[in-house]
């Protein structure tokens, strides 16, 4: 019975329900050690085609010269996936708690995520980036651009059940969520032309579209624009050196009570120049009015509440085989979500332990927000239960280069007791 | 362990180097293409439509019309704030005041006005107020009348009633009031009818009832009142306004021409200019000009008015009063129309003038008591002159160049730095017969030329046919192509010069314009501009 238990809690286990990518590694350590309370976090940032030195050039305040925006531009397809997250999670488990019974164990978190993503056309990122100047004659469009962020806070409480078996072992886990919907943010456009003449004579411009924000008086962390429900599953079953997961997160919703601002917009401008009425009496204010006027005939605000939305759900399923004793893991897997810009992720990792104390494991991997990636997770058990970890899925994109579409970054500190 | 620790945070500078996300400072470069602003010019826009007429054939008339000197009435009917401190004594033989017995009124005179410039009988006041103190040594409570019959409120007369306790001994009781005179005829003849500038007040002292008998003994100080006018402005004043003289010494239109035009030739047919006399007091009035200039500061040359009315008296006959609140004076008119038959007037206008300046003097009832006591104005509707010019607008004008010097006002709001080069260009659809050749130059901190920012700068005359009338316009494009120098140039311009050349074509012909006739510019931009977040 001891070795069946230690086989349990000594195999790097995907993080019970949570980021089932991100593994506890020092497990096997701590055998009679139940508790374990952990801070981590994990950020991600993907595209298809924009690669980490375009991301790293813009979002460090740099100069973004021809060759960079066409090194973007020319890979560009017709639409073009983006997308972030970034999870930031405390949690306390007790995996053999004595007052819910035998092999039942709980776990309490709160979590913080942002999440991000959407889909552009090429000439989104043509028009800000090299202007209307290079398409005069040409009519283009922006039209099936479309994006959200979302941020919300996550109170969950889980239970783990294990049921053991002479040769392997069950685990199945569950938990609920009451769901804090903190930010929404939305952007589409649904239709969209835009000509500019050749002669620069006139700028016309079609468009159906919308922007979402919520009330900016609730805007701070925490602050409540809707609630919600979030339901996690997980079965995990081992038998010898096979270790196969299957994770299903954040399946809920959050309905988004409080109003906030819609600005929608369905329209056209043929736009000739703004009109001075009469050169002698003009102070210059018709600039402030033309904007006044697009704002007060063009833009139409709505208060009302978007209603609901289904959280991106992840559902997780990996295998892992271990050598030598546990010193060496091969897993494999893929993660997909409920989401329309998030292509399934298939990645294989190998996991060694060079030292009972430092663990390395590499991954390579295709799909997410991103394409082809890399990982690299780095762990170190300081002893008296202190581990610490730390992973990238995007080593290739830790030196910003032309080829790498995605940047991720994340770590985990726990104490096992 | 050590080197573990190191390790970590190598990694983990890498991380946060990665999250240390900070969008300032982002800059890329567009190229921007498109229309940035459009106007069109006609004469209407020039010159108020009041001051346009449009013949049939819609050509464009000048009748412009302005009222360009006021005569200041508000001196003569000025009233200065001013007290009036009153003792009142007992002077009859003693007696005891039994309660509810009044002593006679006592009447207190005030002045309003200055005699010299005029001498009222009757005015309506438009703002002001009486302030009235009364202090009080009687040691008996008194109910005190203050009545002013001749100041009526839309026919009521003014009365106060008001109780002033009784003061203990040695002791002074002051009450204090003040009456809004706003909208108060008030009669200043006095009571007989043979003053003028005063208004009686009539104080009537009364012992309460509930009060003692009151001992008063001859010579006794009861008490004081004063009364003092503060801010009071009549808006209607009738009486004899005093004979007098005063020199009207002003420029009675002030254009400041030559600032901007500093050369050519300018010709302009059939024009004749008005000066109105608008006589609007209820008394006569001459007017003798000695002297009326045409002044170019510029070239310091005036050329003075020659006409028979120079040095010669106008009459101006008394208005009349019609006593109606919205329309409550007939002026007396007379216009002086100058005509190049019967003037010099070509040479004043040739002269391209900054200014027009008369040098005159008027007399006020130069007659003297010939009207009476029956002078009046309205102080809301001053004497005034009318200038007008009427002509067609017809002209021609020949190297007429236009100069202005500005403190550069470039585009602080746009951040034309940003703009990194490329070019603007201005079409210009032309349905004037005149040539334009307008440019843009900028100076540096010691007035020397630095940049120019038109290449190509020449807005061409439309053509006319062979009644000299347009039918279509002609386009022509103005070209400012820049770069980063042109821009730092313009940037570190102190000033900047604006110079356009004017010329009617054909030239030195006169040309009628119509109202057909228009100049429409539309500025397009074509630019590589840098965006920075």
């Amino acid at each position: 019975m001891t070795e069946i238990k230690h086989l349990i809690w000594t195999l790097p286990l995907c993080l019970l329900l949570s980021n089932g990518r991100f593994s506890n590694y020092f497990l096997h350590k701590y055998p009679e050690k139940r508790r374990n309370v952990s801070l981590s976090s994990q950020a991600e940032i993907g595209s298809e085609n924009i690669h980490t030195l375009f991301l790293n050039k813009f979002f460090t305040g740099n100069y973004l010269d021809e060759s960079l925006k066409n090194s973007v531009s020319n890979r560009l397809s017709d639409y073009n996936r983006f997308g972030a997250d970034w999870t930031s999670e405390l949690r306390y488990e007790n995996m053999n708690d004595s007052l819910l019974g035998k092999n039942w164990g709980y776990l309490a978190a709160f979590k913080n995520r942002i999440y991000a993503e959407g889909q552009f056309n090429r000439y989104a990122f043509d028009l800000p980036f090299y202007g209307n100047a290079p398409f005069a004659g040409n009519e283009i469009s922006t039209s099936g651009t479309t994006g959200f962020m979302m941020m919300y806070q996550q109170f969950q409480l889980g239970f783990v059940k294990t049921w053991q078996r002479p040769k392997s072992q069950h685990v199945f886990a569950f938990g609920l969520s009451y769901i804090n919907g903190n930010q929404l943010y939305e952007a589409r456009i649904d239709s969209n032309r835009i000509l500019t003449s050749n002669d620069a004579e006139s700028v016309f411009v079609q468009l159906d579209g919308y922007i979402y924000r919520n009330d900016p008086a609730y805007n701070t962390f925490f602050a409540n624009n809707g609630s919600g429900l979030g339901l996690d599953l997980q079965y995990q079953f081992s038998q010898n050196n096979h270790i196969l997961s299957v994770q299903a997160l954040d399946i809920g919703f959050i309905s988004w009570e409080r109003p906030g601002e819609y600005y929608r917009i369905d329209s056209s401008l043929h736009y000739n120049g703004i009109i001075i009425d009469n050169l002698f009496t003009t102070d210059g204010s018709e600039f402030t009015q033309f904007i006044d006027s697009l704002n007060q005939n063009y833009v139409k605000k709505e208060i009302t509440n978007p209603g609901f939305r289904m959280l991106p759900a992840i559902l997780h399923i990996s295998y892992a085989y271990q050598f030598l004793d546990g010193r060496i893991l091969l897993q494999t897997g893929v993660d997909a979500r409920y989401s329309a810009h998030y292509f399934p992720s298939m990645y294989v990792r190998g996991i060694f332990y060079p030292h009972q104390r430092i663990m390395i494991a590499g991954s390579i991997g295709y799909g997410g927000f991103g394409t082809l990636n890399t990982g690299l997770d780095l762990g170190i058990d300081f002893g008296k239960g202190y581990t610490l970890s730390i992973h990238t899925r995007n080593l290739e994109g830790l030196v910003p280069n032309t080829f790498a579409t995605g940047l991720s970054a994340g770590f985990k500190l726990s104490r096992y007791f | 362990m050590k080197k573990t620790f190191s390790h970590l945070f190598f990694l983990f500078a890498i991380i946060c180097i990665q999250c240390s996300c900070s969008l300032d400072g982002t800059s890329w470069d567009i190229d921007g293409k498109g229309p940035v602003l459009q106007t069109q010019f006609d004469l209407s826009q020039a010159i108020p439509d009041p001051h346009l007429q449009y013949a049939a054939d819609s050509a464009i008339m000048l009748n412009f019309y302005d009222t360009v000197y006021t005569v200041d009435v508000d001196s003569i009917a000025y009233i200065p704030d001013s007290s009036y401190l009153f003792n009142i004594t007992w002077t009859l033989p003693n007696i005891n005041l039994q309660p509810g017995v009044s002593l006679p009124a006592f009447p207190i005179k005030i002045r309003f006005g200055i005699h010299e410039r005029i001498k009222l009988n009757a005015a309506r006041i438009k703002s002001g107020r009486l302030k009235i103190k009364i202090k009080s040594v009687i040691p008996r409570k008194i109910n005190i009348q203050y009545n002013i019959p001749n100041a009526t409120y839309y026919g009521i007369p003014f009365s106060l009633s008001e109780t002033i306790p009784a003061a203990s001994a040695g002791d002074t009781i002051v009450y204090s009031t003040h009456l809004n005179l706003k909208d108060y005829y008030v009669d200043l003849r006095g009571p007989n009818l043979n003053e003028y500038n005063v208004l009686y007040i009539y104080l009537t002292p009364t012992l309460n009832e509930n009060e003692p008998a009151l001992p008063l003994s001859t010579g006794q100080f009861l008490f004081s009142t004063e009364n003092t006018l503060e801010k009071v402005n009549p808006f209607y004043a009738q009486g004899f306004v005093v004979p007098a003289t005063d020199s009207i010494n002003s420029n009675i239109i002030d254009l400041g021409t030559s600032r901007y035009i500093r050369s050519g030739i300018l010709d302009i047919d059939s024009i004749r200019m008005g000066i109105t006399l608008v006589n609007t007091m209820g008394v006569d009035m001459r007017l003798k000009i000695d002297k009326f200039r045409s002044i170019n500061d510029a070239t310091g040359q005036q050329i003075e008015l020659t006409h028979p009315i120079i040095n010669s008296f106008i009459n101006l006959q008394t208005a009349q009063n019609t006593y109606n609140t919205t329309n409550p004076v007939l002026p007396y008119n007379y216009t002086l129309w100058l005509t190049p038959q019967n003037s010099n007037l070509d040479q004043l206008i040739e002269n391209i003038p900054d200014r027009f300046r008369i040098n005159s003097i008027a007399q006020i009832n130069p007659m003297g008591d010939a009207t009476a006591d029956n002078n009046f104005f309205y102080t809301t509707v001053p004497p005034r002159f009318i200038f007008h010019i009427q002509a067609p607008v017809k002209f021609s004008v020949y190297q007429v160049q236009f100069i202005d010097t500005l403190d550069n006002p470039l585009f602080e709001e746009i951040e034309i730095e940003k703009f990194l080069s490329g070019e603007f260009r201005i079409i210009a659809e032309n349905k004037f017969p005149l040539a334009l050749a307008a440019n843009i130059y900028t100076l540096d901190d010691a007035g020397l030329l630095t940049d120019t920012l038109f290449t190509q700068s020449l807005i061409s005359p439309a053509p006319v046919n062979a009644a000299n009338r347009v039918t279509f316009p002609l386009i022509s494009n103005l070209l400012a192509p820049f770069n980063e120098a042109k821009i730092k140039n313009i940037t570190s311009a102190r000033r900047i010069v604006i110079k356009a050349r004017f010329n009617s074509v054909p030239n030195l012909q006169l040309l009628q314009m119509y109202s057909d006739y228009y100049l429409k510019l539309k500025i397009l931009a074509d630019v590589k501009y840098r965006i920075t977040l």
